[in-house]
């Protein structure tokens, strides 16, 4: 097993209701809560893609709170700050993230405020996978595979012995 | 130099497991290595970006060897009665002198050292060169490309005027800095008697930096010091034994000079903590303990890693194990160009750890 932890912050309540979320990794749903700004489950990791989806539960149309000229005044929402999977700050490539609606996909949105789910790919060893990411975003980091596999290799044999 | 393959697959072998074992705390002698800081009691620093940080500097330092005898002796000294001793500051003096003395002609030769008859507590030598900056602020200073890059980055942020000895001739109204044996390579620089020719025909005075004097080895500093030009020459503890955070250092001057370290000391201001703890230490060990008990060491450790031993006990020279990309900068300064210097140091310290991972051979 795997762990995986959220941060989430700007967490509002349009009325005394909360914000729940659920958690479902490769379509097996891990963890049904309210919004916390902490929230951490355990997964069974598959090997290469993996998909992670955070679904906004209970978000309803009365939980959003508008004036006449339909300016919206309260609103139940959140937001998505960071991922860390299995120890890994996935950091920026979190952005890589899908919002989806009833109505569209919303690319790079980490906030969670019409009824939907964020969904994310990534792919296991995910410190493999953000290297990787980064460099073919960056350019900047050549050497990542090399450094990944003596990183790999010191953790061993440290590990062994 | 000897002839050696670099078996650079070992180096980095060598190079992560350290970094990683440092984060995890599990080095055999905990500690810092300069730019390259440690787990904590508080913080295991094992993430990627940490470990490779650590790995990409793991050698990089001057510092000292941490040699456990040292530092159970330096952890078991009381030194706040140095405090109440207004006399520590010039027993530390001349204990120094004494203390270069008694090994001379082993390790080292030093002609006419006697010369320096005027001993000034420095605050690491980091002070005599402020001090050295300070006074020659209208001077051009002079140093051999591969020369410790706080000076250049020093004269850089302070818009004094510098240049590389490489790069022009030596000049009226120039003035040296070099350290023996040299920095970069960890032996007497090839080009430094021709200067110090240059410099005595010319007039301009050079400071000799004898901080790795104490670990240097084969008589690699065999010199004279009569020279008119040689005023000034500087000492300290810290590429020695593990007390570089104390700032130990000396200053010997063939006249006594008139600028704020000798101020200080003559106000008997000096800190009486660092020269009581390099007193204690003088007292205690050799100069030459690090030379005696390590010698072996970085033989083995220069097998093992295909690289070229140098005259300074905890170095060896080969090419960098890292490749650096177009976007990566020197590490500390970008007058830190001691890539190709490897400090052995913490091989020594931790040899059992690299043992029991079997990466000792």
């Amino acid at each position: 097993m795997k762990q995986i932890d959220f941060k989430f912050k700007n967490i509002n309540t349009s009325t005394e209701k909360k914000p729940t979320l659920a958690v479902v990794i490769n379509d097996v749903k891990l963890l049904e809560a309210e919004v916390k700004t902490s929230m951490s489950t355990q997964f069974t990791e598959r090997s290469g893609n993996n998909l992670l989806q955070v679904y906004f539960v209970n978000k309803q149309d009365s939980d959003t709170i508008t004036d006449d000229q339909q300016n919206i005044m309260k609103d139940m929402n959140f937001e998505l700050e960071s991922v860390v999977i299995d120890g890994v700050d996935i950091k920026e490539l979190v952005w890589g993230g899908t919002y989806v609606t009833a109505k569209e996909k919303i690319d790079s949105c980490l906030f969670f405020g019409p009824k939907g789910h964020f969904e994310l790919q990534f792919e296991m060893p995910v410190l493999r996978w953000t290297l990787e990411q980064n460099h073919l975003k960056n350019g900047n980091d050549p050497n990542w595979q090399e450094d990944y596999n003596n990183y790999t290799e010191a953790w061993k044999r440290l590990n062994q012995n | 130099m000897e002839k050696t393959e670099p078996k650079l697959d070992k180096i980095r072998s060598i190079a992560w497991t350290l970094s990683m074992a440092s984060g995890k705390r599990c080095l055999d002698v905990p500690g810092e290595y300069v730019w390259a800081y440690p787990g904590s009691v508080d913080k295991v620093n094992m993430d990627f970006d940490n470990v490779r940080q650590r790995y990409k500097s793991i050698f990089s330092s001057g510092n000292s060897i941490k040699d456990p005898e040292l530092i159970q002796f330096i952890q078991k000294i009381n030194l706040n009665k140095h405090l109440l001793d207004p006399w520590i500051v010039e027993k530390y003096e001349q204990g120094w002198m004494e203390w270069i003395k008694r090994s001379n002609g082993k390790n080292y030769a030093l002609k006419n050292l006697e010369l320096f008859s005027h001993a000034c507590y420095s605050q690491g030598t980091q002070e005599s060169f402020l001090n050295f900056y300070m006074m020659n602020r209208n001077k051009r200073f002079r140093v051999f490309k591969g020369e410790y890059w706080w000076h250049m980055d020093i004269w850089s942020k302070l818009d004094y005027r510098w240049s590389y000895i490489e790069d022009d001739d030596i000049r009226d109204g120039d003035i040296c800095i070099v350290s023996c044996p040299f920095a970069l390579y960890g032996r007497k620089h090839k080009m430094l008697d021709e200067l110090i020719e240059k410099c005595e025909r010319l007039g301009v005075e050079i400071l000799l930096d004898f901080i790795y004097l104490p670990n240097s080895m084969n008589k690699t500093v065999d010199m004279d010091l009569s020279a008119s030009c040689i005023k000034q020459i500087t000492f300290s503890l810290s590429k020695t034994f593990p007390v570089q955070c104390a700032k130990i250092a000396l200053r010997l001057t063939k006249h006594k000079l008139s600028d704020p370290m000798q101020m200080s000391n003559d106000e008997n201001i000096s800190n009486r903590l660092a020269a009581g703890l390099g007193f204690e230490i003088m007292n205690n060990f050799p100069l030459d303990h690090m030379t005696n008990k390590y010698r072996d060491q970085q033989s083995k450790w220069c097998d093992i890693m295909g690289l070229e031993k140098t005259n300074v006990v905890h170095f060896a020279y080969g090419p960098h194990y890292h490749k650096k990309t177009n976007t990566e900068t020197n590490f500390c300064s970008p007058y830190n160009v001691q890539d190709g210097r490897y400090n052995l140091g913490m091989l020594y310290e931790n040899h059992k750890l690299l043992e029991r991972v079997g990466l000792d051979e």
